[in-house]
């Protein structure tokens, strides 16, 4: 747009703008020289290195930088899509992540396992309900095998008892009971005995985990039962039956 | 005046820059010193010579790595010089208007553009360029005080050539309109 260029230009046959051109020339012309400073007169001068100032990016670098960060989030993205997409198409992602990435590629119909379990190994059965003839809560499964079985107090002499009393401590001996004698009673109060041995909290501690109505269902005692076939329980077949219901 | 060029003597200076050596700087700034600062000037740059002196310590800075013709080396000289004028430009659009209320604290954006301009030393040429949008203006600017044609403007804005030839339509448009009503 100088002089010659301007006539080249769309200023061709624009007479206004060839003389402006030549007056911003002239003014360009007029200016003086840029004042130098301390620092560039010191680069001038050959005392300072440049290489300290600012390192100039040209435009084309300046563009290529931006590409390659460009590229190299191209490649990023396309690295974590496909190890996502692998690991989602072989289920090993975690359970919230891998239903997000199920759920999308859903969407473009893609099935993936979706981290649910298809067959489910916690199933708990169905509550088992206790018929109302057999309100008798289940016994605890902690109660020692040498539990001693209820004799009839009126079928058994002394002798016998005492030895089914002697093989009662040799298998529970742990209960630590020196008083069998007099804990069972052949008078039919030997339910009293066992009472007062389930009362005592027992060696282990673990006939109180029975509850109070399993207690009462011990001792005979029908009176806080509202059950009508709890009624004879003084029947030492019962208890046999009692003994037959622990493990 | 457009810039003399350095002809056959270009390879020897820009060889003896890379090496640092200090009669090779010295050339480069009298060669482009002065069109640099009447870009600047007429940019509208609020510091003409501190922003000349930075562009010359860049390119002091940089040319070890340049490579290229003549013509070339005068686009990344006036590139730098562009770099700068536009970090002024938005420098000085960040600064708060509040500040400027009183006249007497301190020069707006606009009266610093203006008082560059005053240093090209014609009001008449200050007035028309000030009336240009600043990429008409640094195009009109690049075109006719560093004679750039329009592919070493284009380098030199990053821009297009045909990015360019549209500015330049438009500045001389628009000159054109302001100088018939002058006349």
């Amino acid at each position: 747009m100088t002089g010659h260029d301007v006539h080249r230009d769309d200023m061709e046959n624009d007479p206004t703008i060839a003389a402006f051109a030549r007056d911003l020339q002239d003014a360009a012309s007029a200016t003086p020289a840029p004042a130098v400073g301390a620092s560039l007169a010191a680069v001038l001068d050959g005392r300072v290195p440049t290489d300290v100032y600012p390192e100039v990016v040209l435009p084309g670098h300046v563009r290529t930088a931006r590409r390659s960060l460009r590229l190299r989030w191209a490649v990023a993205s396309a690295a974590f899509g496909i190890g996502a997409g692998s690991l989602g198409v072989a289920g090993a992602l975690p359970g919230p992540v891998q239903r997000q990435v199920a759920r999308m590629a859903e969407v473009v119909g893609v099935d993936l396992p979706d981290g649910q379990p298809t067959t489910t190994t916690t199933v708990t059965p169905p509550p088992v309900t206790v018929p109302a003839s057999t309100s008798v809560p289940p016994r605890p499964t902690v109660v020692p095998a040498g539990e001693p079985p209820v004799a009839p107090p009126t079928t058994l002499d002394d002798e016998q008892h005492d030895d089914e009393l002697d093989d009662d401590r040799g298998r529970g001996e742990d209960r630590g009971r020196a008083d069998d004698d007099d804990a069972v009673d052949v008078d039919g109060d030997a339910d009293h005995g066992r009472d007062e041995e389930l009362e005592s909290d027992g060696p282990d501690g673990v006939l109180d985990d029975r509850g109070p109505e399993a207690e009462d269902d011990r001792s005979g005692s029908d009176q806080g039962s509202d059950d009508p076939e709890d009624e004879g329980d003084d029947d030492p077949e019962d208890d046999d039956e009692d003994e037959a219901r622990e493990p | 005046m457009p810039p003399s060029g350095l002809g056959e003597a270009f390879d020897a200076v820009l060889a003896a820059a890379r090496a640092q050596e200090p009669w090779a700087f010295q050339r480069i700034f009298d060669w482009l010193g002065r069109p640099v600062a009447a870009y600047l000037r007429g940019a509208g740059v609020e510091d003409p010579d501190g922003t000349a002196n930075e562009v010359f310590l860049r390119v002091f800075g940089g040319v070890a790595r340049f490579e290229g013709t003549e013509g070339r080396f005068r686009s990344w000289v006036f590139a730098i010089a562009h770099n700068l004028v536009i970090d002024d430009r938005r420098r000085r659009s960040r600064r708060p208007q509040a500040a400027v209320l009183d006249a007497d604290e301190g020069p707006s954006a606009a009266a610093a553009e203006d008082l560059a301009l005053v240093s090209l030393g014609d009001e008449r040429i200050r007035a028309l360029l000030a009336s240009l949008p600043p990429d008409q203006r640094d195009v009109v600017l690049l075109r006719i005080v560093a004679d750039f044609s329009i592919e070493d403007t284009a380098a030199a804005l990053g821009k297009r050539a045909g990015a360019v030839k549209s500015l330049q339509h438009r500045a001389t448009a628009s000159l054109r309109r302001l100088l018939t009503e002058e006349a």
